[in-house]
């Protein structure tokens, strides 16, 4: 009896194990290699014939990585990029950017009044993927509707320049003085307040439509179901927190140039998983960091890679309300010291571009790049300034700090507190010591926090990154508004040079105006300018057609597979 | 029976009300705040305005009457984070995900930790109790995001025999399931060891030895209904926790769950994601102690006697 009994439990013992975990690999099957099962309907890897080169695949289909899942698919409430690079998908903007230049997309064309106050846009043929035709009151009401005040639209600073739309989305106007409105189907007008020359170029135009908002009120955007497309794709299926599909609209006007019939979305945060989804064919193609799977990944026949600017300067800031940083020789002294390129090599496994400027290189001024026609302020200063520490001490010495820097402390806060984030900060830290002989301390807090404190100008030294846009004048008319920005760095002459330059026509000109007032900006050290953000992109061969221009709007447009 | 069962909804109400509370004014004092985390590049005007939208710029204890306003209403108002979608649908559509992954793991960890449990116990201090325990305090040691970044790259690259990532069909449980009953399974295994060794001691399976009880029926009537007791506490409390999810594995495994509403929803500062969810996990725990209790006390009579004496 004794026997049968343990017998008996050993058996139900290995059954257990056997349901439980099972930690002993079965044998792989081939048919299983690289096949994912949200398409059932593709073909396998090994199975589809090789097309000859350049011919596309029969099935065409792209799966990619979300590390986030978006807010509200609603063009009036969303909140994040994630949410907009959709929107370049499933709806389809006045105009696109499309290997740097502004191209119409759903505006066939476009005629501006001599004054540049007003826009008179002459639409396309479209069609949302019910059938209904996209109209200029559709334009006209995403306009309305990013106004309303019940929206409470995180972007509204990107559409300010239009009539009275900042007055009604502070409630201080009627809706109906919107400086937006349809005098027929197919002619969309914008009025502005003041000339702005880069509205086209740094604005999204989206259309929008009144009966579907209506319709679903606060649930717009939160389903699949419930968000109107009218893009290259629409959206077919939304599984939050996991995936989106994504089929092509066959009814968008441009369908000929959209080759792929279906694009899934993988919302994967986790980036050991990320990296084996592309391992093993999961994902399509991604930004890969990771020094050991960078070099694992530069091994495989099967893979290409491709340097892809995030368009993004990484800077500190300099509270410029702190009784020690409001002394521009101590910010100074701290933006010359930092060893940037040692800061490329470490932080970003030398990616990235040392920045002694705020405008990173892929932006433009009209068709002029604007980098290449102004000089990196920064570098002359450096040239003058060989000796930061004596710098640090005149300072001080302004600020009646005494000369003694090692009696001076700052502290750096940092938005993240990962074991990463802290060696990284290490390194500045001793950077700064090690040049300027100061005391560093560090502060980390989650992300939230910090932004919440470099909102309320709350530090001294703090990490930030801003990103850029296809004109400089996003990123240089953060430090023109009434508080001087992130910094605090209030200053007249910059906000009006920036203003002024965004009233420009002339690009020559505009550039200059935007020149002088990034070297004012630099040469004061509001901030100290670290490395321009840029990734590296492991894809598979046979994808073909992905851009690499940072500020492009095209989607998916132009991509599809070849030899899968 | 029923004055006790009524005295404990009544603590539990008075329980959710204090959590309610404490949650807000901590929740609150978090610094930060919703959207600063949220929009990249906003501006500070824009900030500004939202704010005010939203009330947040107004006394906290404003706030507070407000929102327990809103909640006497029933309503557990919407996500900052992802407008459009409210608390209650957040619960009802994802906890079914993370319930279904949790309780498959709790399922096969507890069925499998019991019988392995057994099995140690009974071959204490033989090859198979060491192996089991070194084996049961590993996983418990191991952090499960090392689990599943092993299995998953075992078992999606090196033999791709499962989706990497994704939530739909039974392929896709299996990874998931498999890292979360590793744990579960681990502390089963080690509770119902110890359980069993402390059973075995007593008086009682010495008379039933005595009278000539056959081993199987000692295991099956004696042994295994009381040293089964403990672990009835410990499943109980277990099971609330299975629809709150797990944040880790739904990160890797790229699932629909609850587990990372709730915790990128404190990291995002969505005050309403956190409060709603809260008060739901903390109703659902207090109500699976409650179950608890009742059970323990129909299963022991010993409980039973002493609460109406």
């Amino acid at each position: 009896m004794k026997r049968n009994l343990s017998l008996l439990l050993a058996l139900t013992m290995l059954l257990g194990l056997l349901a439980g975990c099972s930690m002993k690999p079965p044998e792989p099957m081939e048919d299983d290699a690289s096949h994912n099962d949200k398409n059932d309907a593709a073909p396998e890897d090994q199975k589809s014939p090789q097309p000859a080169s350049g011919e596309k695949d029969a099935e065409q289909y792209l799966n990619v990585l979300l590390t986030d899942e978006p807010s509200v698919l609603d063009v009036a409430r969303f909140l994040g990029v994630t949410d907009r690079n959709l929107f370049m998908n499933l709806k389809e903007p006045l105009v696109r950017i499309e290997n740097g230049e502004i191209v119409g997309s759903g505006a066939e064309s476009w005629d501006i009044s001599d004054d540049g106050l007003t826009y008179t846009f002459h639409l396309r043929e479209n069609y949302w993927s019910d059938g209904q035709k996209v109209t200029a009151q559709d334009y006209v009401t995403a306009l309305q509707r990013q106004c309303d005040p019940a929206n409470a639209f995180a972007f509204t600073a990107d559409y300010a320049d239009i009539k009275n739309f900042t007055a009604i989305s502070k409630g201080e106007a009627d809706p109906s003085t919107l400086g937006a409105t349809a005098p027929d189907d197919s002619t969309l007008v914008l009025e502005l307040e003041q000339i702005n020359v880069a509205l086209l170029a740094s604005t999204d135009f989206f259309p929008d439509r009144a009966d579907i908002a209506q319709q679903h009120g606060d649930t717009l955007g939160a389903e699949a179901d419930k968000t109107p497309c009218c893009g290259p794709f629409s959206l077919k299926s939304w599984n939050h927190n996991s995936s989106l599909e994504l089929t092509k609209n066959e009814k968008y006007w441009n369908a000929e140039k959209v080759y792929l019939q279906n694009v899934t979305y993988h919302i994967i945060p986790d980036q050991n998983a990320q990296l084996a989804s592309l391992e093993n064919g999961s994902l399509d193609y991604l930004g890969v960091s990771t020094p050991e799977y960078v070099t694992k990944f530069q091994g495989r026949d099967d893979m290409s890679e491709m340097m892809f600017s995030t368009g993004r300067t990484v800077m500190v800031l300099f509270n410029c309300e702190d009784p020690i940083l409001s002394n521009p020789k101590i910010r100074m002294a701290l933006s010359l010291s930092m060893d940037r390129d040692a800061l490329v090599e470490v932080v970003t496994n030398g990616v990235s571009t040392p920045a002694y400027s705020l405008v990173p290189p892929d932006s433009y001024v009209g068709s002029l790049n604007f980098r290449e026609n102004a000089e990196e302020p920064l570098e002359a200063v450096m040239a003058a300034n060989p000796d930061p520490k004596a710098l640090l001490i005149e300072g001080m010495k302004e600020a009646g700090l005494g000369e003694d820097p090692s009696k001076l402390t700052l502290t750096l806060s940092w938005g993240a507190t990962t074991a990463t984030a802290r060696t990284y900060a290490e390194l500045y830290q001793q950077i700064w010591q090690d040049e300027l002989g100061c005391v560093i301390e560090l502060e980390f807090n989650d992300n939230a926090t910090h932004m919440g404190n470099v909102n309320n100008a709350n530090y001294q030294l703090a990490t930030f990154s801003w990103g850029a846009d296809y004109e400089p004048q996003f990123q240089l008319s953060r430090w023109a508004n009434k508080v001087g920005g992130h910094s605090r760095w209030k200053n007249e002459e910059y906000a009006s040079l920036v203003n002024q330059a965004s009233q420009t026509q002339d690009e020559k000109e505009r550039l200059e105006l935007y020149a002088k007032a990034e070297k004012m900006l630099v040469e004061d050290a509001a901030m100290a300018p670290l490395y321009f953000g840029a990734t590296r992109r492991f894809y598979y061969n046979y994808v073909h057609g992905l851009t690499g221009n940072a500020f492009d709007k095209t989607g998916f447009i132009n991509v599809y597979t070849s030899g899968r | 029976m029923t004055k006790f069962i009524v005295k404990r909804i009544f603590y539990m109400l008075a329980v959710l009300f204090c959590v309610v509370t404490i949650t807000f004014f901590l929740v609150h004092s978090i610094p930060g705040d919703p959207i600063s985390s949220m929009v990249e590049d906003l501006p500070l005007e824009t900030r500004d305005l939202y704010l005010e939208k939203y009330g947040f710029d107004q006394p906290i204890f404003l706030q507070y009457i407000k929102f327990i306003k809103q909640l006497a209403a029933g309503d557990l108002g919407q996500s900052l984070r992802y407008p459009g979608r409210r608390v209650v649908d957040i619960v009802k559509n994802y906890a079914p995900v993370s319930g279904m992954i949790g309780g498959l793991s709790l399922l096969i960890g507890f069925a499998a930790g019991i019988v392995l449990g057994i099995v140690a116990a009974l071959k204490r201090n033989q090859w198979s109790d060491r192996v089991i325990m070194v084996l049961a305090l590993l996983g418990t040691t191991i952090p499960t995001f090392v689990v599943a970044a092993v299995l998953q790259y075992a078992l999606t690259v090196t033999y791709p025999l499962f989706p990497t990532t994704g939530f739909g069909t039974a392929k896709h449980l299996v990874l998931p399931v498999a890292c979360m009953c590793v744990g579960p399974l681990s502390s089963y295994a080690r509770y119902m060891r110890s359980s069993v060794l402390d059973v075995t001691g007593q008086d009682f399976i010495l008379t039933a030895e005595a009278k000539g009880v056959s081993q199987f029926r000692i295991v099956t009537r004696h042994l295994f209904r009381n040293s089964f007791l403990p672990c009835v506490t410990m499943i109980c409390t277990s099971v609330a926790g299975i629809f709150s999810g797990s944040f880790i594995i739904e990160s890797i495994f790229a699932i629909p769950g609850l587990g990372k509403y709730f915790i990128s929803a404190i990291n995002d500062r969505d005050y309403s994601v956190v409060l709603g969810l809260n008060i739901i996990f903390t109703g659902v725990y207090i109500l699976s102690v409650l179950i608890s209790d009742i059970l323990l006390a129909m299963i022991d009579p010993r409980i039973r006697l002493t609460d109406e004496a």
